[in-house]
């Protein structure tokens, strides 16, 4: 979805820049949404951010801001801890 | 005053008479520490992530209370050599919200000025826009 919308962007500046430059997402998801506070409890949001082998998405994938990052960090590592996320999967 | 929130897993083995029963004894521990509840919610039973006593599910319960922060110390003890417990975390919650209230009321701030200088800047046009019309 996300693809779609960058293809858009870069194909309306064709010329300008490197052609496999693709235009990343400007904004945080967190950032649009006004989201103040992740809570460690809404597993289905910080989901999103656990690939398949269980690790925290970095920022240059997943795009969040530093202060939006360091909330979805803790909020993963106090699910982790009360179980409601793996630690580790394989 | 400080609000904290506490969540806490109860082994499966007990039945849904004793989890109530142990909930009350939770209760119990935080109004003796001189802390009062505010909310108490049995989240239920759910699949936990991964094995923990060599159970893989438990009841979550979810409390929110307020206490001057004195004996946290001493209920967290009481929840870790508790046999009912599997997990359980305290969390200060207060410093959190405040956040979240302080941000909500600056974006509130901001719509408001927004509409104004949008209202304004209507009017203007407006002023503007009438001689415009009979030209049209």
């Amino acid at each position: 979805m996300a693809a779609a919308e960058t293809m858009s962007s870069s194909s309306s500046m064709a010329g300008a820049g490197p052609p496999h430059r693709v235009r990343r997402r400007r904004e945080c998801r967190f950032c649009r949404e006004k989201v103040d506070l992740i809570d460690y409890k809404d597993v289905e949001t910080l989901k999103a951010f656990i690939p398949e082998r269980g690790r925290i998405m970095p920022r240059r994938l997943s795009g969040v801001c530093a202060p939006h990052q360091r909330m979805l960090t803790r909020a993963i590592k106090r699910a982790r801890n009360m179980a409601l996320l793996p630690y580790v999967t394989d | 005053m400080r609000t904290y929130e506490l969540l806490f897993i109860v082994r499966p083995t007990l039945s849904d008479h004793e989890v109530a029963a142990f909930i009350e004894q939770v209760k119990g521990y935080i109004g003796n520490i001189g802390a009062t509840l505010t909310n108490v919610q049995n989240l239920g039973r759910r699949h936990l992530a991964y094995e923990i006593d060599h159970v893989r599910e438990g009841t979550y319960v979810l409390m929110h209370f307020e206490g001057n922060g004195v004996e946290i110390a001493e209920l967290d003890r009481r929840l870790r050599v508790s046999d009912a417990v599997l997990r359980h975390i305290i969390l200060r919650i207060d410093e959190e919200l405040k956040r979240v209230e302080r941000m909500k009321r600056r974006r509130q701030r901001k719509a408001a000025r927004r509409a104004r200088a949008a209202a304004a800047r209507q009017a203007r046009e407006g002023a503007k826009g009438k001689g415009g019309e009979e030209e049209k």
